[in-house]
């Protein structure tokens, strides 16, 4: 074999790869595009929001169900008596607010039984999950029922399945106990369960950032784009995945995600697929594929839909190292949630589930980011080596960066003909600034710790409730 | 729909009620409410036959509105409703009975207990407690509370707590003391309410029962007691 020879196969294999690189690119992006469309034509008919008329017939209703609100705390005393106090202002007939203290090591506890005047109460477990010892249960005099557990420290999955012990409504809603809840959320994420209440067993809502928008009596009074960059990538990068993907899913009934932060369920469907798992870190990703799995097991119908009006805020991480930490455990909980359930993989049994929605994760959430790294990597070494003409390098990190920023800016387009939060122009103008910069270098940087979370996973590397700076809510001037 | 609601005279009544029958669970149910504002009982009985063949949202968005009709509705058009065929129109109508806590007169209750499906046993079950002509419930509620079906002992548990029924102290006692979850909760309720021996049940199980049991006993007798057992200054 003469060098020339080799070269030739050299270049064969790396067009080889190249070409698999570009032609992955090419079907990540168009997949995306398509959920995007799909978004774009079902959010109007499917995401209407009750009207003024229609919220007050629901107050007035003596068939609305019952919802117990789970509120998971581990370390947050900065925020949890505003979050739980907005919790208490909701507009619904008829829910209680279980707040569940995970062992905090700061004051969470002292600070929520002088906030809300608590007695120490008799209140038993209704249902049968094993979770780490409750200390003590405490309830509150107030109109709405609160109910805060003192709990032994077991990470979030085994507070929240504390909460659906002590839930006696037919519907559990988990939200984080650093969020706030539009007021009429509540009343949003019941919809899919009351047009349907056969078939649905978990309804999804909008998470959003809530960094330096105004917060007052426990609303979110003034929305704005941050003064932080960071923040409004990850704004941009919110609206994209739940404006852009989830609908799509939601309606092709195949959504592998509902929010931890965010989410409401059947609660009956929880307890009989055995609650949150407590051995993930994507304990949320992990409950929806298990219900899927299960329902899909005994071939029941079922549904698991995503909302677009209802909207949590709350505070995402300002400084990279925290951003850094919570991206690996996202990932972390990616990998360990499609493993555990690996044999939905491709298996027509599960529908359009096993056939798209988990070899897309698989593919394209799970090892996107190697292969993206994969395909940086290559063609600067292509390029470097003279393989590859530095035309097409150009081309090549082109295109996909025009790609990321179509998506991008389509989700806040969405967001702009739909729910429309932003006060003026100048904030939405800002968000499409960002949608573009967010591609230039934040995109590349959330791929490179998604890589180091993927690793992680692979290692099998454990964790448990992710750390959080918490800055507090900015309070509205009066 | 809404400026429909404002249209004087038939036209727009007449386009309501077509609007009410044919279009989205949320126009239906839009165009039902502002019907059931203006409707005199010859309408309000239309209505509720048309909320019960639609989606549960629509019944949710109507049932306040419909309220204002229930001692109607409760004495002629459910009994004639529950008397049908269809099953889900039967536990529908039998819901909204429910919801409204309003007398009912079921003379037919008997031929709902033995009608082949639980879901329509047990939603006869819950309104129990609001049937006028209700006669010999005793062994209907046994046979519920032996019931295999989860469905059928919950409604029968929650019929047992407003009725008091003695003779179920025994099956009572047993499901709190030794079943867990939503029915034990249930059947301690139903204990609390028959006294002097349910209370005194239930501070045997306090006693005597298993962990789970003996919480379960306590924080019903703390409600019953309430506020000198339950509540204490954290």
């Amino acid at each position: 074999m003469t060098l020339q020879d080799i070269d030739i196969f050299v270049h064969r294999i790396y067009f080889f790869f190249e070409s698999g690189i570009i032609l992955y690119v090419f079907v990540i992006n168009s997949i995306y595009l398509f959920l995007t469309i799909l978004a774009f034509l079902s959010i109007r008919r499917h995401h209407t929001p009750f009207s003024l008329a229609e919220r007050e017939a629901i107050m007035k209703s003596p068939l609305t169900p019952a919802i117990s609100l789970i509120v998971p705390a581990y370390n947050e005393a900065m925020t949890v008596k505003e979050s739980v106090g907005c919790m208490l202002k909701l507009d619904y007939p008829n829910y209680e607010v279980i707040v569940v203290n995970d062992g905090s090591k700061d004051a969470t506890l002292q600070i929520l039984i002088e906030s809300f005047q608590l007695y120490k109460s008799a209140r038993a477990p209704v249902g049968t999950l094993e979770t780490k010892p409750i200390r003590r249960i405490y309830e509150s005099s107030q109109p709405i029922r609160l109910v805060v557990v003192d709990k032994v420290n077991g990470g979030k999955a085994d507070a929240i399945n504390v909460g659906l012990n002590l839930a006696t409504a037919p519907l559990v809603m988990v939200v984080d106990s650093d969020s706030i809840i539009d007021r009429a959320g509540l009343m949003q994420m019941a919809k899919p369960y009351l047009e349907d209440p056969d078939r649905v067993i978990a309804v999804g809502g909008t998470v959003r950032a809530v960094n330096d928008c105004s917060v007052a009596r426990g609303r979110v009074t003034r929305i704005r784009t941050s003064r932080s960059i960071l923040a409004n990538f990850q704004s941009v990068e919110y609206l994209r995945a739940f404006y852009g993907g989830r609908i799509g899913f939601s309606l092709l009934n195949s959504m592998l995600i509902i929010s931890g932060a965010f989410g409401l369920f059947k609660r009956e469907a929880v307890l009989e697929v055995g609650g949150f798992e407590h051995s993930t870190v994507g304990e949320d990703m992990e409950l929806i594929v298990r219900l899927h799995h299960h329902f899909c097991d005994l071939k029941q119908p079922y549904r698991v839909v995503y909302v677009a009006d209802p909207v949590c805020w709350t505070e995402v991480p300002q400084t990279l190292k925290i951003l850094h930490r919570q991206r690996k455990r996202w990932q972390r909980g990616t990998v360990e949630s499609l493993s555990r359930h690996w044999v939905m993989m491709l298996n027509p049994r599960y529908g359009l589930v096993g056939m798209f929605a988990f070899p897309y994760f698989f593919l394209f959430e799970m090892l996107g980011p190697a292969v993206e790294l994969l395909g940086y990597f290559l063609t600067v070494i292509g390029v470097l080596f003279r393989i590859i003409a530095p035309e097409v390098a150009i081309l090549f990190f082109s295109v996909s960066i025009m790609f990321g920023i179509l998506l991008s800016t389509s989700a806040v387009l969405l967001e702009e003909f739909t729910t429309l939060r932003y006060p003026s122009w100048r904030h939405s103008l800002s968000l499409f600034g960002t949608a573009i910069l967010e591609n230039l270098g934040f995109r590349q940087l959330l791929t490179w710790w998604r890589v180091q979370g993927l690793v992680e996973g692979l290692k099998g590397k454990r964790g448990g409730w992710g750390v959080m700076e918490r800055r507090g809510f900015q309070t509205a001037p009066k | 729909v809404d400026c429909l609601g404002l249209l004087a005279g038939g036209r727009g009544e007449d386009a309501l009620w077509r609007l009410a029958q044919r279009s989205t669970p949320l126009v239906e149910a839009a165009a039902c409410r502002l019907l059931a504002r203006s409707a005199d009982p010859e309408s309000a009985v239309r209505l509720f036959g048309i909320a019960l063949g639609k989606p549960y949202l629509v019944r949710v968005l109507l049932a306040g509105e419909l309220r204002h009709h229930a001692p109607t509705l409760c004495e002629k058009t459910i009994p004639a409703e529950v008397a049908g065929a269809d099953e889900r129109r039967i536990v529908a109508a039998l819901e909204l009975a429910g919801s409204w806590h309003n007398a009912l007169h079921l003379p037919d209750w008997p031929v709902l207990m033995t009608h082949p499906s639980p879901a329509v046993r047990a939603a006869a079950l819950r309104v129990t407690p609001l049937n006028l002509d209700v006669q010999d419930v005793e062994p209907y509620v046994l046979e519920a509370l032996q019931s295999d079906n989860i469905h059928l002992r919950e409604a029968g548990l929650t019929a047992v707590c407003q009725l008091r029924i003695g003779s179920t102290l025994p099956l009572l006692a047993h499901v709190a003391s030794g079943e867990s979850g939503e029915l034990a909760r249930l059947a301690c309720q139903a204990l609390s309410r028959l006294e002097p021996e349910g209370i005194e049940c239930l501070r045997t199980i306090l006693l005597e029962g298993p962990p789970r049991a003996a919480a379960r006993a306590a924080e019903t007798l703390a409600e019953r007691l309430r506020p000198s057992l339950s509540l204490e200054f954290a």
